[in-house]
């Protein structure tokens, strides 16, 4: 699976933020799209998984997107680095609510809810 | 009419390699059905499996095909879609290598520009996914 869109510069585990870089050269905003590269919505998705991958120490399925919005637009020639926040908590053995957003300081460009099994 | 791999260029604005439709069997203002062989080169694919950002993509991708053929029978080029909300997104699934998927994209309604579609996307009569998605064109 392609991951090179984007590379995670700083991680801080105990509060679920970290800094994402994205990369404007990746293939991924060549096809999407053509002379105006957007971030697709379910790269902005798999960026939020990583790092709830990373803070739980395991990798995570999605089963099921509760409900996730985006606000603004993301494109690499504006959005170089971006914040990411995850919280996980654990609902049943295995079984995960995922509350995730994607953004700059305050602002927000998209929110995540999700429910997470173990993999 | 059906619209096979680069065909579906006139009705989506994804180019390679981040296009997730090689097939619309059929297209109309009410309805859309598409197909996705998955391949081992499909950037989604992880050992062997399409993992959910490609469900989800071949959804989002699926709905750009009914919501582009406004734009086809005028003769236009498509129009940037972005998705603006994903609701209650099921995947029961994750499909493997060679199989195809195949996605009924039904229109509920639009409000402000803002079109609201229900997708069921199946893999040998088998539920792979279902889902509803808020998406939005962008005018030139």
């Amino acid at each position: 699976m392609i991951s090179d869109y984007y590379s995670i510069e700083q991680l801080d585990k105990l509060s679920g933020v970290a800094r994402v870089r994205l990369n404007r050269d990746s293939a991924v905003y060549k096809g999407h799209f053509p002379d105006n590269p957007v971030s697709p919505g379910v790269c902005n998705i798999e960026m939020i998984r990583e790092v709830a991958e990373t803070v739980h120490g395991g990798r995570l399925r999605i089963r099921r997107i509760k409900q996730c919005r985006f606000t603004t637009l993301i494109t690499p020639l504006i959005h170089r680095e971006l914040e990411v926040r995850v919280m996980l908590q654990e609902q049943e053995q295995g079984h995960y609510r995922l509350t995730g957003t994607l953004g700059e300081g305050e602002a927000v460009y998209m929110s995540l809810k999700a429910d997470m099994t173990d993999e | 009419m059906i619209f096979r791999n680069e065909e579906i260029y006139d009705l989506i604005p994804q180019r390679p390699p981040i296009v997730m439709v090689d097939v619309v069997w059929s297209v109309s203002e009410s309805e859309a059905e598409t197909g996705l062989t998955v391949t081992e080169d499909n950037i989604f694919v992880k050992e062997g499996t399409l993992r959910e950002p490609g469900i989800v993509e071949h959804i989002a991708q699926s709905a750009a095909v009914f919501a582009g053929y406004g734009s086809f029978v005028r003769h236009e080029h498509p129009k940037l879609g972005f998705i603006g909300e994903i609701k209650d997104c099921v995947i029961h699934k994750l499909p493997t290598v060679g199989q195809e998927l195949r996605t009924h994209i039904i229109f509920v309604t639009e409000v402000g520009g803002i079109r609201l579609i229900n997708a069921e996307v199946r893999g040998n009569e088998e539920l792979i996914a279902q889902c509803t998605m808020k998406i939005f064109l962008k005018d030139d």
